[in-house]
């Protein structure tokens, strides 16, 4: 698991980011005295630092040239300014990458992941099963009964969300939300007709039930 | 200035040159002088008058034509009290004088506006880096508490992150020369990040995007072609029809340039109306018909564009589509 180290002062912010960042399966501390911050960071010793610009008593561009003195962690600023110039002094003084706030918390966690995986390889998906039902996000099939059958990208993603949440009632909303994340926007009647074209296919291989619609609650399988 | 202008200028010298003349003319036939005594005195005295006007007049018209190609050389026209020659005459110098104090006093009044412009620029920039914390606030805070109410909080941050972002470039506009940083730019990845941006208010607008055929890159500022997609985005999402909208982004090259069209299956412009979107203030008769309508986006991506020397198109049949065009060089 890796681990970010949150240099950020405003304390509502720090804490909704460590919720966040948790639930993303990272392991997360944060630095709540500004005056020792730099210990602190040879303490810790992360995988990551996420450093905002304005913090009290100092700028997060002096803390990332000292850092770098050190250490070759990777940086990512955060800041309210967004102008070419605090773009600039961030990437010259040994910033990795540079997000402005408000920033949009896909693209945030996108770029985290970037960040990390720099220099290591990517982790192969693996094929997802459920009740003998195989899907390979790879190959993009799936398969049972002896079948296989092809999905669409968007076909795909909607059920690699739902083998992730296997059991439970996945909304329709979130499945939209999780589209958008992964770059396919379509709007709630796109959705159906996909789900409508998978049931297609699913029965093709004789199991049409596999999709349960909960009316005005979401899909479940 | 020609011989006319002159003359008139400078009558009341003629008035007493020819009346002294002509009192001593008079004064001369009584002392007993004959005819041609006097013809011959008044062909010289003619003669002379002509001589010295004819210097005095090519000397002023010299020296006005000096000034004035001195004023038309200069980019700032009010200096000119300060960069020309040194007055010729007493009453020149009286006039250099009044210039430079108005001059002076023009200085002061603008230096004065300016600063107070420049502070109150500061101002709503600090301002709007100040709000930008509150709005990450209310987005982690939904983010980690997902329900439908979350979800409409989120799509009215997003809004107000919408308009205190217009408020910010409009106030940079003036100086976006100072501001930017031209690089490569992959056309995808910047529509993706507006899309993710805008995600909820989308969602929520129920819109549906085709990004497949954006591939291409793009010599720009990130920064300032995303804000000026996000208008683009915004009037489409306003403006839509009865349909579910589609928006379109597609990119394509032609010869050297890079074309990227935004065409949406919204309300279209009529045609009297198309010329004019880009005008500061214009509000169409879609945006009258009770939509919040500034007038104010469509006329910062155009200022916009010009300065990044991005050509903006604009097409639209009423009741079908709009396309939007960015063409790059």
């Amino acid at each position: 698991m890796h681990k970010i180290l949150l240099v950020e002062d405003d304390k509502l912010i720090r804490d909704e980011l460590e919720t966040l960042l948790v639930n993303a399966g990272f392991s997360v501390r944060s630095v709540e005295d500004f005056d020792n911050t730099l210990e602190h960071i040879r303490e810790e010793m992360p995988d990551l630092l996420l450093l905002d610009i304005n913090l009290p008593g100092q700028n997060g561009y002096s803390l990332c040239a000292r850092v770098r003195r050190f250490s070759e962690v990777p940086i990512l600023f955060v800041t309210g300014r967004n102008t070419a110039m605090d773009e600039l002094q961030a990437l010259t003084l040994g910033g990795d990458d540079y997000i402005a706030k408000p920033y949009n918390i896909p693209i945030l966690l996108a770029r985290i992941e970037r960040l990390l995986k720099r220099g290591k390889g990517t982790a192969q998906p693996e094929c997802l099963e459920y009740n003998g039902i195989i899907l390979n996000p790879v190959a993009g099939t799936l398969a049972a009964n002896g079948q296989e059958r092809e999905l669409t990208r968007t076909e795909l993603k909607i059920m690699y969300y739902l083998f992730q949440h296997a059991g439970q009632i996945v909304p329709r909303l979130e499945l939209v939300e999780y589209l958008w994340d992964n770059e396919i926007h379509i709007d709630d009647n796109t959705l159906s007709v996909n789900v409508m074209r998978i049931r297609d296919k699913l029965r093709g291989m004789g199991i049409g039930e596999l999709i349960q619609t909960r009316r005005g609650m979401g899909y479940k399988i | 200035m020609d011989i006319r202008d002159y003359i008139s200028d400078k009558k009341i010298h003629f008035l007493t040159i020819f009346s002294g003349a002509l009192f001593f003319t008079a004064l001369l036939w009584l002392f007993g002088l004959g005819a041609g005594e006097l013809i011959l005195l008044w062909i010289c005295f003619i003669c002379m008058v002509t001589g010295i006007v004819g210097f005095d007049y090519v000397r002023l018209r010299r020296r006005l034509a000096d000034l004035q190609s001195v004023l038309d050389s200069l980019d700032q026209k009010y200096l000119l009290a300060e960069i020309a020659d040194r007055p010729q005459s007493v009453i020149e110098r009286f006039y250099f004088r009044f210039m430079r104090t108005a001059l002076k006093a023009m200085t002061d009044e603008v230096s004065a506006s300016r600063r107070l412009n420049d502070e109150y620029r500061d101002f709503v920039e600090q301002w709007i880096h100040e709000m930008k914390a509150p709005i990450t606030g209310i987005a982690l805070l939904c983010e980690n508490n997902r329900s439908d109410v979350t979800r409409k909080v989120m799509t009215e941050a997003e809004m107000i992150l919408q308009s205190v972002e217009r408020v910010l470039f409009y106030a940079r506009l003036g100086s976006v020369e100072k501001d930017y940083l031209i690089a490569e730019v992959s056309l995808k990845d910047c529509v993706l990040e507006i899309l993710a941006q805008n995600r909820q208010f989308l969602i929520q607008n129920r819109v549906c995007v085709h990004t497949e055929a954006v591939t291409h890159s793009v010599y720009s500022d990130r920064k300032w072609l995303q804000f000026m997609l996000n208008q683009i985005l915004l009037n489409s999402v306003k403006y839509q029809g009865c349909r579910p909208l589609v928006i379109e982004i597609a990119s394509r090259k032609q010869g050297n340039d890079v074309i990227l069209s935004v065409t949406d299956n919204g309300m279209g412009i009529r045609e009297s109306e198309l010329c004019r979107v880009f005008d500061k203030g214009f509000v169409g008769s879609n945006g009258r018909a009770g939509k919040h309508a500034t007038g104010i986006g469509l006329y910062l991506c155009d200022q916009l564009s010009r300065k990044l020397g991005i050509e903006l198109e604009i097409e639209s049949e009423p009741g079908e589509y709009t396309t939007v065009q960015l063409r790059f060089p």
